[in-house]
């Protein structure tokens, strides 16, 4: 899909006398102008094509690599994949609009994910779709239905390829926990500390969470606010955003504030809190069930920027309650700068940390219930045009005790957007 | 020398006369960019306005060119809006961008014409960026997507920017044969031939198909491969 999507982009330059330069064919595809309008009614096609290269030794940290497998729910543990890797991504996105107070998106995606089973390297899927009314005259409520990012955090906002600086998330929404199942005891949970990590395990948040649900949102003056009902927590796997994965009886709360104190400076607050998985397994104790245990997630965040320079940081504490074990919690942080050196060049910084509790351990004291982790990244990007553009981070990861070498990673993106 | 030179241009703008005329926009069933909210966070946290009237953009290819004026041309950022949103200026000229918002701007360009970023800066504040090569310059905002404006850098001092009834006018032309060519951003520019006698001319110009894409509309306009007026009359 992506090779013929690459290849109608060259075939329409063919058509075009000898480029001024070497970018015109990217510009056209950035100025070409997919919309539609018919009386209220106006629709547009927006979309981007990511290509990615991982270069690891000897696990890729995170579940940047996996994500794709993950997401199409086609991941296999037990794959092994070596360096370098190369996965990509095709994002179409269709928006329409009627009047002033209707809107819907369709978000289709298409991408090659790594660790993926046999035959299932490709997938293609609605990521989004969702409907949006905002009451007449009331430009600051909106009231949203269907799948779509759930409101926490300050990243989801800029994971788009264009905003975020790096190829990857933040260490609070990438990192892969020691812990599977509301119903794992502390042995297993330590057991899986100092193995190779399936990254069917827990992140404290998920990446980009669309799950189903129903949002309200908008704001009053300088403050933001969002409140949402969704079939999933924070640390939900992707098999349970489905829409027939939940019941609804018990969804997950997610609440949302944040204000500008003045022109360059933010700060915001995130709340959620709901059921992390579904799954009714045989170990849970007679008398409960799945969605009996939470996952409590609390976020507070800022966020600066003066003329070339932009900074961000937020700081999660996570809970997950579980059968066997304590209450399992943890806290995560990250901060990061980005500067813009020359006109779509920049530099960019990120530092993360996670930091676990303490769990009871098998032989009657407490340890730690997962390996704190350190990760810097380092990277930098070049915008060929507005729509064209290369990005590069290097990962340094380090972990405290356990077994496991140090993780570190070399990622390149290359954009198209359209 | 300068008193030379002052009496021959006074008496070549004896024989000058000016080109007016309308720009008719067919309907083409584009749509307005438009504020896309993906996330609450993207909310504005004020009242945008509604999208500024496109103008159509007129120059006389073949027109000499004189000495940029002076002026500075202002594009506002006001109610999440650029304000013009297009705007013709001579080689050399310089356009200024204050913010009159409440909110932060990040106005940039990666455009073949011209290639700048001004930061962010805050309500009150303005930056300038002197426009130095001819070519069609696209202008962005870089926090708020559907924000956008058109800065035309021709190489002649025979440019305006038609009313939003279509009407424009291009005083003290020297008489002369030239070609007019007018640029609308939902539209493949026209180009159309006129004759300019002392006692002016009138032109009519109407755009048909809709505008190619970056590259095709630079290469329509011309401009963007460095035509110079160097046929003046």
């Amino acid at each position: 899909m992506m090779g013929g999507f690459l290849w109608a982009c060259l075939a329409a330059c063919q058509g075009a006398d000898e480029p001024e330069d070497w970018l015109d064919w990217a510009r056209s595809i950035g100025e070409s102008d997919l919309s539609l309008r018919l009386g209220e009614f106006q629709a547009d096609l927006s979309g981007e094509l990511v290509l990615k290269g991982f270069f690891f030794a000897p696990h890729a940290p995170g579940i940047s690599m996996e994500e794709a497998a993950i997401r199409a729910r086609h991941y296999d543990p037990f794959r092994k994949v070596s360096s370098p890797q190369m996965g990509g991504r095709l994002e179409t996105i269709l928006d329409a609009s009627y009047q002033d107070w209707l809107e819907a998106s369709l978000d289709l995606r298409a991408d090659r994910g790594i660790s993926s089973e046999s035959g299932k390297d490709f997938d293609a899927r609605l990521e989004q779709y969702w409907l949006r009314a905002t009451p007449p005259g009331q430009s600051c409520v909106h009231v949203e239905l269907g799948k779509f990012a759930a409101p926490f955090g300050n990243f989801i906002a800029r994971s788009s390829a264009t905003q975020n600086p790096f190829p990857t998330f933040p260490l609070p929404y990438d990192h892969v926990t020691s812990f599977v199942y509301a119903t794992d005891t502390p042995a297993e949970i330590l057991s899986r500390r100092n193995g190779p990590q399936s990254k069917e395990q827990r992140v404290p948040v998920w990446e980009e969470l669309y799950a189903h649900g129903a949002m309200i949102f908008g704001n009053v003056g300088d403050v933001r606010y969002a409140a949402a009902v969704m079939n999933s927590a924070p640390a939900s796997w992707p098999y349970d955003w489905e829409l027939r994965a939940s019941d609804y009886r018990i969804p997950s709360v997610y609440l949302r504030a944040s204000m500008a104190l003045d022109i360059s400076t933010s700060v915001g607050a995130s709340f959620a809190r709901g059921p992390y998985s579904k799954w009714n397994d045989y170990w849970i104790p007679a008398g409960r069930q799945a969605t009996d245990f939470n996952q409590t997630v609390w976020g507070l965040d800022a966020s600066f920027s003066l003329g070339h320079l932009e900074l961000f940081a937020e700081g999660i504490f996570s809970s997950f309650q579980t059968a066997f074990a304590n209450t399992l919690e943890l806290w995560t942080y990250y901060a990061e700068a980005k500067y813009t050196f020359l006109p779509g060049f920049y530099g960019a910084l990120r530092l993360g940390q996670i930091r676990f509790g303490s769990m009871r351990d098998p032989s009657g004291g407490t340890v730690p219930w997962d390996r704190d982790t350190t990760r810097l990244e380092i990277g930098a990007g070049w915008f060929f045009t507005k729509n064209f553009f290369v990005k590069a981070s290097y990962q340094f990861n380090d972990a405290i005790g356990g077994d496991l070498p140090t993780e570190n990673m070399l990622m390149l993106e290359l954009v198209l957007g359209y | 020398m300068t008193v030379l030179g002052v009496t021959l241009l006074a008496l070549l703008l004896q024989d000058a006369g000016s080109v007016s005329g309308t720009v008719h926009f067919p309907e083409n069933g584009k749509s307005r960019p438009r504020l896309k909210i993906r996330y609450p966070e993207q909310t504005p946290r004020q009242e945008m306005k509604e999208q500024p009237f496109s103008p159509a953009l007129v120059y006389l290819e073949g027109a000499a060119p004189a000495k940029p004026a002076e002026d500075v041309v202002e594009i506002k950022q006001e109610g999440l809006q650029f304000q013009p949103r297009a705007v013709v200026v001579q080689r050399g000229m310089r356009v200024s961008f204050p913010n009159l918002d409440k909110e932060y701007h990040n106005v940039f360009s990666y455009s073949k014409a011209k290639r700048f970023d001004l930061g962010r800066f805050p309500r009150g504040e303005t930056r300038e960026v002197t426009f130095d090569e001819t070519g069609l310059v696209r202008v962005f905002c870089e926090i708020h997507e559907h924000m956008r404006a058109f800065v035309l850098v021709v190489d002649t001092s025979c440019y305006a920017a038609a009313s939003p009834e279509g009407r424009f006018m291009l005083p003290k032309v020297p008489v002369g044969s030239y070609t007019l060519v007018a640029w609308h951003e939902q539209y493949e520019p026209v180009r159309q031939k006129v004759e300019v006698k002392a006692a002016g001319a009138q032109i009519d110009v109407t755009f048909a198909r809709a505008a190619p894409a970056a590259e095709g509309q630079e290469r329509a306009l011309g401009c963007c491969r460095g035509v110079r007026a160097e046929s003046g009359p």
